[in-house]
């Protein structure tokens, strides 16, 4: 099993976790200025509107940057690995790892998001996602974690 | 703009490779508030000043003000604290108000000794910044990586080689090599650059700080002060500073990824500049807050010493070494000297500006800039000697 260090969380982010458990991805979206943020907070940082819903993204975007770990920092997370930046066609920034190979990877490529299942440092499953290249095969089958909600825009048409 | 100039009359540092060797022994001398101690009475003897001539006082992190002031037995008429920015800042200001006569700035740090860790479980300063620690699911943690994060798209969109980081870490460790208290003093090639291992890549071993122990203190007075104490001549004046931050959008990196904080670099170094009277090409030499390799390029190119399409072949050249057109970190900076986060820098630049560098002096320090950007707060002061 995947071992990962446990997100942090204010109050904020554990509406965004609990959407993530159940296969999906929201983000805050400001009822005043439109405006969609990340990571979670009280109130929206354009207008400083305190009157928000969430709202589920389309989990595709375009890469940014990316590195390679080659230093261990997480006796439980060996190096090497890779972690990519994309802005997602909402306008938001999201950092996550990938499985793909960094010597494949260039600027704009276009990344989907994906789920997967990861246990914490005390043995806790936790359900996180990550970018892939579009082309990635499995992209468009259900993962064998999948909830199997009904709206789940993630991985549209899965099901 | 006319304000009541300030002037560092007095530097204090200490002796990094000797503490450094101890550190590695693991008997280390003393603790954070000893380092600090130690540059405060080498500041105070600079000046030719004592303690009682102190009435101000800023403590730097990681140092907590109401210890360091026990521990130095200063009780005050003004006090701040902050980082090695905010501390030239809130020196300026508070002689400008007539808040005190004769700051004391005082850093000390036992990072080395006392373990600090910049990345993994328990990162510091995750706490102020929280892109340090939001992203450890997905194991991006460290401060380095956050540079490399950086780096990659900028060397991406520029078409930039490796040497031309490769050049920033060979260049400052040739100005290492002429301080005797630089930590790193052996010569380094671009082969043995290119040849280290990574950490974060896109960055290697030598794109890296030394995280070692040490103290700084500068002193800051009035110039009525000054003049009193006779010590205009060797004083050292801040003739414009500059302040610009980003943090809409700072967790997601946004301004470090899509901007590489450059609208911070220009509108502080506009500021700086107009202030001073001056422009990129008045300045001797650059010390450029360097944790990492990458700083260099990125500042140099947002504070308009190059473009951005340009920047490679300007630090290809061999402008920032000894003798080159722009000197950069001629103490050997973070890099190669001591991370002293930011301090030392400024220590660097008055020894600059008073002629006073020894084997790695500067010609025509005239005026001898600072600059530092940290996480997109950006801060730059123009130093030169005093106006009469």
């Amino acid at each position: 099993m995947t071992m990962r260090p446990a997100p942090r969380r204010s109050l904020f982010d554990d509406t965004f976790w609990w959407h993530v458990a159940d296969g999906q991805l929201h983000l805050q979206h400001c009822s005043q200025c439109d405006n969609t943020w990340y990571p979670p907070g009280p109130a929206c940082p354009q207008c400083a509107g305190e009157t928000w819903t969430w709202q589920p993204v389309a989990g595709t975007g375009a890469l940014l940057s990316w590195v390679t770990f080659h230093k261990t920092y997480f006796p439980t997370m060996p190096a090497p690995y890779t972690v990519v930046t994309c802005r997602t066609d909402e306008g938001v920034l999201l950092l996550t790892d990938t499985t793909a190979d960094p010597a494949t990877l260039h600027i704009d490529m276009p990344m989907v998001l994906q789920h997967y299942q990861a246990v914490d440092d005390t043995g806790t499953p936790f359900t996180l996602y990550r970018w892939e290249p579009a082309d990635t095969p499995s992209v468009g089958r259900a993962p064998a974690h999948c909830p199997g909600t009904t709206h789940c825009r993630v991985n549209p048409g899965c099901r | 703009m006319t304000t009541a100039p300030a002037l560092i009359v007095g530097v204090g540092d200490t002796d990094y490779p000797h503490d450094w060797a101890l550190c590695r022994q693991g008997s280390a001398r003393t603790d954070a508030y000893g380092y600090a101690v130690t540059a405060f009475n080498r500041a105070l003897a600079d000046a030719g000043l004592t303690k009682q001539d102190v009435d101000g006082l800023f403590v730097g992190t990681p140092l907590a003000y109401e210890r360091t002031a026990e521990v130095l037995g200063l009780d005050m008429r003004w006090a701040s604290s902050g980082d090695s920015a905010q501390a030239l800042q809130d020196a300026v200001a508070a002689i400008a108000m007539g808040w005190a006569d004769c700051i004391a700035l005082i850093y000390g740090n036992d990072q080395r000794s006392a373990g600090t860790t910049y990345g993994g479980p328990g990162a510091s300063y995750g706490d102020q910044f929280l892109s340090y620690v939001y992203y450890e699911p997905w194991g991006f943690t460290s401060q380095g990586a956050l540079y490399a994060l950086l780096w990659q798209r900028y060397k991406q969109l520029y078409d930039l080689d490796d040497r031309v980081l490769g050049e920033v870490a060979v260049a400052q460790r040739m100005h290492a090599r002429l301080n005797p208290n630089a930590v790193m003093r052996a010569e380094l090639t671009i082969d043995e650059y290119l040849a280290a291992k990574w950490i974060v890549e896109p960055l290697r071993l030598f794109d890296y700080t030394i995280v070692n122990d040490g103290g700084v203190v500068l002193l800051v007075s009035s110039a009525d002060f000054a003049r009193s104490k006779q010590l205009t001549a060797r004083g050292v004046q801040m003739h414009g500073i500059g302040r610009y931050d980003l943090n809409v959008a700072a967790t997601s990196m946004a301004p470090r990824l899509l901007d590489f904080y450059h609208n911070a670099h220009r509108q502080a170094a506009t500021r700086a500049y107009d202030q001073a009277g001056v422009g990129p090409l008045d300045i001797a030499a650059i010390q450029i807050y360097d944790s990492f390799s990458v700083h260099v390029p990125i500042m140099l190119a947002g504070l308009g010493f190059a473009d951005d399409t340009d920047i490679g072949e300007f630090i290809s050249s061999g402008a920032l070494r000894p003798g080159g057109r722009l000197p950069t970190n001629s103490s050997g900076g973070h890099l190669s000297e001591s991370y002293m986060q930011g301090w030392g820098h400024l220590v660097e630049c008055v020894r600059q500006v008073r002629g006073e560098a020894g084997d790695r002096q500067v010609n025509d320090a005239r005026f001898v800039q600072y600059a530092s950007d940290i996480a997109g707060k950006v801060f730059t002061t123009i130093l030169g000697p005093a106006k009469e």
